[in-house]
């Protein structure tokens, strides 16, 4: 529509949509441990998500919808935290496949970020208040200089596991306050018959 | 290069066509002195032609002004000039005057996103101006405003964004045109990138028979990769060898994702040419072109 933006609708089921193609592990994950050489296998094992680090579907459901799109905000701005200092420490060349997905993930997350601030206007004309499980800064100690760039990396390599856990998650919820199901649409009663 | 006479102001004017416009020429006294000459002695030319002195109008002793109503041609040649010593023409100073229309609001702003390509946006600038009139498309997100996409010269009329699209965040997007005579902006468009896509075709399409049905040909084929972001629609069309028209598959057939379709009440031993398109399920963006063509001939019906 003529200089309009989506519905409150709309802009959950985008919300959706851009969850489910973040909670796929090649877009963030597997490139972040191609870069950092941490992509052979014994090492998967390591690279487990820590509990409790990320909200999980049931924490996630009781929330208002601005408390969901504040828990989510503080998750997609650590992600980008975490992804500018991945890119700087890279040195990647700018045609290789690994930067042109973590580029990708970045485009994508800046996008949540937009249908945040775009949504959190759309409800601000509501009046839910916002109940607001941040998410836990105790789970995820900032990298410092005195832990060894493995376990830096490591640590990286935990978040964004729980990340992609925490997007199906997202998905999840936000398809619940996303468009209305459409009405069945009528088929024709030779439907079944013509072609499979 | 001999000092000018005189100067003539506004020295170089823009004017909108069918509008009135007036000129002064203003005599230098060292000049005035030299050839004798003051204001009443000068006659204006435009394009060569003297102009009626009945435009114009003695402003003082140095300055002349010629007026022209309802300007019409596009580009004219305007001199000052008077007789110098009664007999020589000479000529005091010279513009060029350009004239023509402010742009129009541009309309029927559309945008395209050809899978894994930049988006590209399109536009109706309207009238012809007769001026250079720059056009520049702007885009924005709630939280980020994108950079300016300038046409190339070749494609006045469009602007392909310098940035891949992300799907599923609205962008607004406007055009803004200017030129010497004034700027407008085009009405702005709200919309998602994924709702303006135009897919690759689907590829590797192939057809098999069937023994067991001689009436029937099953089509296979290979979505775009856009199929990750978006579910898809299908036209599919065919036709034995030698026709000449399409027959088509009925669209609430072909409605959804799918990577296959078994076409039915087909004749046996007949040798059937298909083709297909894709877009997005919704019907928002556009039909991808149509596949490559691929043909299958039906089993014999058994005795």
């Amino acid at each position: 529509a003529i200089g309009v933006g989506p519905s409150e609708y709309k802009a959950f089921y985008q919300l959706q949509q851009q969850a489910r193609i973040l909670k796929d592990t090649s877009k963030l994950l597997e490139p972040y441990m191609r870069i950092q050489g941490l992509d052979n296998l014994d090492l998967k094992g390591a690279c487990k998500e820590r509990p409790g680090a990320f909200p999980g579907v049931e924490a996630l459901q009781k929330l208002s919808k601005q408390g969901f799109l504040q828990t989510l905000n503080a998750t997609v701005s650590l992600v980008l935290h975490r992804l500018a200092a991945c890119q700087q420490a890279a040195h990647l060349t700018t045609e290789s496949q690994d930067w042109k997905e973590l580029c990708f993930a970045e485009r994508y997350l800046l996008g949540i970020r937009n249908n945040i601030v775009s949504l959190t206007r759309l409800l601000n004309g509501s009046s839910e208040t916002a109940a607001t499980p941040r998410v836990d800064p105790g789970a995820l100690p900032p990298p410092t200089l005195s832990q060894d760039s493995f376990q830096v990396k490591l640590d990286g390599c935990k978040f964004l596991q729980g990340f992609h856990h925490f997007m199906s998650s997202v998905a999840h919820v936000s398809g619940k306050w996303a468009e209305p199901p459409r009405r069945n649409r009528r088929h024709s009663p030779c439907w079944a018959l013509r072609g499979r | 290069l001999l000092d000018p006479c005189g100067l003539i102001y506004p020295e170089s004017p823009v004017v909108q066509l069918g509008s009135n416009f007036t000129a002064v020429c203003v005599l230098k006294e060292e000049c005035m002195n030299d050839y004798a000459v003051n204001s009443e002695n000068i006659f204006w030319k435009t394009n060569h032609a003297t102009v009626p002195k009945e435009q114009y109008t003695i402003i003082n002793r140095t300055a002349s002004s010629v007026t022209f109503t309802d300007i019409s041609s596009l580009n004219t040649q305007l001199t000052c000039n008077f007789y110098a010593f009664g007999q020589i023409e000479q000529n005091v100073y010279g513009i060029t005057i350009i004239s023509g229309l402010p742009p129009e609001k541009p309309t029927n702003l559309n945008c395209i996103v050809n899978e894994d390509r930049y988006m590209m946006c399109q536009w109706d600038p309207g009238r012809k101006t007769g001026l250079e009139t720059n056009y520049t498309l702007k885009s924005e997100w709630i939280t980020e405003k994108f950079a300016d996409c300038k046409p190339k010269h070749d494609t006045p009329n469009s602007c392909i964004l310098d940035y891949l699209p992300v799907f599923f965040v609205n962008i607004e997007v406007w055009v803004e045109a200017e030129n010497a005579l004034g700027k407008v902006t085009s009405d702005h468009i709200n919309f998602d990138p994924v709702d303006k896509v135009k897919p690759h075709a689907p590829h590797n399409l192939s057809v098999r028979n069937s023994e067991e049905l001689s009436s029937i040909l099953k089509l296979a084929w290979i979505n775009p990769s856009i199929e990750g972001f978006i579910r898809l629609k299908y036209d599919i069309q065919y036709k034995t060898k030698d026709a000449s028209s399409w027959s088509q598959i009925p669209p609430e057939d072909t409605s959804s994702t799918r990577s296959s379709f078994t076409i039915q009440d087909l004749k046996p031993f007949t040798e059937y040419v298909f083709r297909m398109r894709c877009m997005k399920e919704d019907g928002k963006g556009f039909w991808s072109d149509w596949s490559e063509e691929a043909s299958g001939i039906t089993y014999e019906a058994r005795p």
